[in-house]
Order: C-alpha cells, then structure tokens, then sequence
C-alpha cells in the first residue's frame, strides 16, 4: 500500500469538493497564462525594433493611429497627403530613403498595400529583408509594374496565394467591401519571412492602386500625374551617425513638422511604448483578477482541508494506530493539498491555451491581434510549481493540525 | 527461562491521572500485572473502567502518569513517540469495537496497510491468504464501507494478524455483531494468534466473550482506582 495510493484514494473519496477546488484555482491559473501568452504575444506584434522605419510622414492626426496603420495594419487610415510632401522630404539631406505607400485597399481581410517597386531593397537595407530568394524561404521576384502582386509570407500562407494565383482587391478594408472585379492582380513574388507585420500584407505598385481609383485610366497616363497624386503617408529611413544613433538634427526636422499644416513626423518608437503601456495596465487588471481568483481558490482548498480534517479524524487516529508517524500524517495532509495545486496548474495551463484559441477570432477581428493559442510563456513553466506552493501554503495549518492530533482523541471517534 | 524473559507485558505501579481544575482524578491505578508470552487473556468490568485506557497504554499511544509499562524487550514509558510508533507498526496488531477500516480502501488494501508502517512489506499474497482465512474473498473490489459490520470486522482482524504480531490487542472486538458473525470472529482470533504465538488481549463486558477464555481477569479488581484502595 503505497503513500500515493493512500493519497489518491482519499482524494477520491472527495472528488466532488477537489473538483470545485481544482476548477476554482485552475480558472486563476487560466486566467494568469491566457493574460501572459497575450502579453508577450502583443508586444511582441507591436515591436518597433526591427522593423527599419524611423519615422512615418503621414497627413495631421492621431500618431498612434497612424503607426498602427502604417505598420501594423491596424484601425484605419488617417487621411492622405499630397505625394509633393513626400518628394519634400527626399530632399531633406537627413532622410535616406522615404517609401510611399497607399493603403485602404484589401483582400479577404489582408491589406493590400501599394508601394513602389524600390521598397523592398530600400526597406531591406536596415530592416526586414523581404527577399525572393529561395534559401531565406522567399519565391518568384519583386513587381515591376503594372498587375503584379507581391504577397507577404503570412498573407500567402492564411490566402493559400502561390506564384501565378490572381486576386482582386477590394476597395475598403472590410470584408464586405466592394471588389474590384475588374482589376486583378498577378501574385509574381512571395517573400522571405521576416517575422514582421511586413509579412502579412499584400503589395501592389503604387502606380496600378491609382489606376484602381480611376477605373480604366491608362497607366502611363496615371504616372504622368504624380504631382497630383495622394499617399496614405511614406515611412522614412533616417540618417544614422556612428552607433547606429539616429542624426541629432532628427529633431530640428520633427520640430519643422510640428507647425506643418497638412503632414506630420510620427515617430514609431516614442508611439509604441505608449499603446503597450496601455496595454500593459489592461492586462495588469487582469493579472490580478487571475490571482485573486487562485488565492481564492486557494483559501476554498484551505476551508476543504479544514473541514475534511474534521471527518477524517478516524481515518487518521486509525492510521496512527497502526503506526503511522505524525510526519506521515502531516505529509498526507499536505501532498493532498499540492496534489491539488498540480491539477489545478496543469489544468489552468490548458484551459488558458482554450481560452485563447477561442478568443483568436475575436481578438483579431476586435483588436487586430494575431494571437495563437500554441504560444508558451513562461507562465505557462511557472504556473503549476506556483499552484502547488500556494496550495501547499494553504494546506500548511490543516497539516499542522493534522499533525498534532492525539491519537487517543481522534480513537474515540472509533471506540 | 527468567521471569522477565517469560513474561510478555509488564506493568507495574501503573497510574494515570487527569486533572480537572484543583481536582485530580485517577483514571489507573495497577500496582502490578504480569502476562506470559502467547497467553490469550480476557479483561472484562463495567463499561468506562478504564479497560481501552490500558489497551492504549499497551499499544504505546498514551503514556502513564507514573509506573512502567513493558511488552516483550520493550519499556514503553523510556521510549520516545516516534519509537512508540514504530513498536506499534512492527509488534502491535489492534482491533477496535466498530469503524476499523479505512474508507475508500478495498479490504485487501486495508489488510496490506496493516503492515504498511513497519518497514517490512507484507506482500499481496500473504494479505490475500489472510482474508481467505477469515473466509473473505481478497478479490472483492468493494470499498470497505459498502461491507457489512461482521465483514469489516473480519477484515479488520486480517489486518491486525497480517503482520504476525507479537501483541495483539481487541476491544470489544465483537460487540457490534451478531451471535453468528461474534462467534465467527472471535474464533478466527484465538485461532490464528494460536498459531502465530501472538499474546492476544481482549476487553470485553460481554459475558459470553468472557466464557470463551480460560484466563479471566477482572479489571475493576486489576484497577485499584476503582475500589478507591490506592488513593492517597
């Protein structure tokens, strides 16, 4: 007769009130690793290293509408900006490449961005390489014109987009946005992954997007046009001094900007941190909802130890009588409670990967995220060896008193 | 053969004595009393006479207020609890009135936890043959409360034996069964503590039980805090 054997059945015995304990404490657990995972996986969409932009002109507005659309994909475009305000800034000594782009147009949900033929070298030269060589996993070559389409990796991977597929954007970013039947796009080029949110987007030529918006226009005669042409805004690489440190006149040109009537400079870094904080004190309200419903359940393990202490004086003067010491006893009493704290952890750490995979759609329809419930943390390492100490803390003075017992007292519930 | 060698429990000027505010009452009082090795005794006397008192003073779970209690190589009063408890998992098999078993345990789980606590493993088979004898199917998987008061206590008796203990204490150990089941019971005691050489100590106000026994003795005369002779 093993000491788990013991352990187990005794548990048994009481399954229904270990159950509502587990479930109780698991629910805590859920909550801390479904938070965490969503945490980490937030941050980790909303990174700004490594994306290569410094800045982002974009027309007067929200700065971190405007990131979160330029880069992110996110919420909607702020407006556009006359295409000469783009052409003003390649000018300035301190850029080194300002890459238009014109978005507000989709594919079965995919952005669909219009950007000219040079930003993927431009981008790739200080930021994520989107590259069509097969070793990095890329395929097929950059657009050069006309009806040719680039897909992300992410984008052709959900699309199921191989090289040759045609689509046809919508007009809008909505799913039930009107199509552009008409116009449909050649897929010649499917990049490298970057782990950016470069990589979920499709790409058309900027001159071919305004071709969209005037319906049957001649290319050529679109291209001709530029000066009149709108952008959604252009991401700006800036010169960097040694280190890698941005050029101190950085601020001089955000300063010209600040009086600007129609454009602004919006700095992604200074933006960022800001909606991650945010975030941040979002996910801490939650972070302490889950513990407070683990310490919760922790204090129902200790009324349930507390109470079954009271049924079970039999069964323990028994086992003393037979000549189980009192460290026994108070091992019994506390391996249940950390029995308990394992189940509840190890169960709180799939009932959080449940709740995000449910809550996928809806986060990515609401919030934008891309989360996948198959993200480990190290909440997820740190959850079930968190349980069983809480549990263990709980089920410390029922052990003591478990522990001090009298023999004789606890027999004359037997005699 | 020395007496001490000879004899199997020992106890001698015995007292245990509660206190209730300034009033001090003696439960034991037993100058001395001397049981040979592998005799089966019965102590009978009114209920409340201090019988389970000394059982559990044999059994190492209470300690007296003075005197010495021995069984076998054993002095019970110099020994420290966890050497007590020890003693009681490898010597000591004891059988209660009623609500022996464990619940939640089959009988065969209960019967092996009787040898659970001694260091030494009793293994399926000897606690399976055990509850053979006892005429219990070791095979049952009928938790221990779901059998009946005379199956219970039959296998409680298993247990007790499992081990082949050199004390084995019972009490009352049949008064909650039948005529059938008391006698069944009490048979298999005496005959397997017979066959082990187990010294058996049973407590009993059973008149019946008392007769079952060639060595009687009468506690409330054992038990001088009774008749109020050792007072003062």
């Amino acid at each position: 007769m093993k000491f788990w054997t013991l352990l187990l059945k005794s548990i048994r015995r009481r399954a229904a009130a270990a159950a509502l304990v587990v479930l109780g404490c698991a629910v805590g657990v859920a909550l801390l690793v479904a938070v965490g995972s969503l945490r980490e996986q937030t941050a980790d969409q909303f990174r700004v290293e490594g994306l290569g932009v410094d800045a982002i002109l974009a027309p007067r507005g929200s700065a971190l509408q405007i990131a979160l659309s330029s880069l992110y994909h996110l919420d909607q475009p702020s407006g556009t900006l006359a295409r000469t305000e783009v052409e003003a800034l390649r000018r300035d000594p301190l850029t080194v490449a300002v890459l238009p782009f014109a978005a507000g147009h989709s594919y079965q949900g995919t952005w669909v961005m219009a950007v000219e033929p040079d930003f993927f070298s431009l981008l790739a030269e200080a930021g994520p390489a989107l590259r069509f060589d097969a070793p990095q996993g890329g395929s097929g070559r950059g657009f050069r014109g006309g009806a040719e389409a680039v897909a992300g990796a992410t984008a052709a991977r959900r699309l199921r987009l191989s090289l040759g597929d045609r689509f046809a954007p919508s007009h809008g970013l909505n799913l039930a946005d009107p199509v552009h039947d008409g116009d449909s796009f050649e897929v010649v080029g499917i990049a490298s992954p970057t782990n950016t949110p470069f990589d979920d987007a499709l790409y058309i030529p900027l001159v071919s997007f305004y071709a969209l918006e005037r319906a049957g226009e001649a290319e050529q005669e679109v291209s001709s046009a530029t000066g009149e042409r709108r952008v959604s805004g252009a991401m700006v690489k800036l010169r960097r001094i040694r280190g890698r440190a941005l050029h101190p006149g950085i601020q001089q040109l955000r300063h010209a900007y600040l009086n600007h009537p129609t454009a602004q400079l919006v700095i992604p870094a200074e933006v960022m941190p800001e909606l991650l904080r945010l975030v941040g004190s979002a996910t801490r309200i939650l972070d302490i909802v889950g513990a407070m419903v683990l310490v919760l359940g922790s204090g129902f393990l200790f009324a349930q130890l507390l109470t079954s202490l009271y049924y079970r004086r039999r069964e323990l003067g028994l086992l003393r009588m037979l000549g189980a010491g009192r460290r026994y006893i108070l091992g019994l009493v506390l391996a249940e409670a950390a029995w308990v704290g394992a189940l509840s952890g190890l169960l709180g750490v799939l009932l959080g990967h449940a709740l995000i995979a449910l809550l996928e759609p809806w986060l990515l329809r609401e919030a934008g995220l891309r989360a996948s419930w198959l993200r480990w943390t190290l909440v997820d390492l740190l959850a079930t060896p968190v349980a069983v100490l809480l549990a263990m803390a709980a089920g410390l003075l029922p052990a003591i008193r478990a522990y001090r017992l009298s023999v004789v007292e606890n027999l004359r519930a037997v005699d | 053969m020395t007496g001490r060698a000879r004899s199997h429990i020992r106890v001698q000027d015995l007292r245990v004595s509660t206190r209730s505010g300034d009033e001090r009452k003696t439960l034991l009082d037993i100058p001395e009393w001397v049981v040979e090795r592998g005799v089966q005794v019965v102590l009978h006397g009114a209920s409340g006479c201090g019988k389970t008192t000394l059982l559990h003073l044999l059994a190492g779970v209470l300690a007296p207020t003075s005197g010495k209690v021995g069984v076998g190589e054993f002095e019970l009063t110099e020994l420290s609890e966890s050497q007590r408890d020890h003693f009681r998992a490898t010597r000591v098999g004891y059988i209660f009135q009623g609500l022996n078993l464990i619940p939640g345990l089959t009988a065969l789980e209960n019967v092996l936890l009787g040898a659970e606590f001694g260091g030494t493993r009793t293994t399926r088979g000897a606690a399976a043959d055990m509850l053979s004898r006892m005429g219990f199917d070791a095979a049952s998987r009928t938790p221990s409360e779901r059998l009946s008061v005379g199956e219970q206590q039959r296998v409680a008796v298993a247990r007790a034996l499992v081990k082949r203990p050199e004390l084995v204490l019972a009490d009352e150990p049949t008064s909650a069964l039948d005529r059938r089941n008391r006698e069944q019971v009490l048979d298999l005691l005496k005959s397997v503590c017979g066959d082990t050489g187990s010294t058996l100590v049973v407590v009993t106000h059973d008149d019946w039980v008392l007769q079952q026994f060639s060595v009687r003795v009468d506690f409330e005369a054992l038990n001088r805090a009774l008749s109020g002779a050792g007072d003062g």
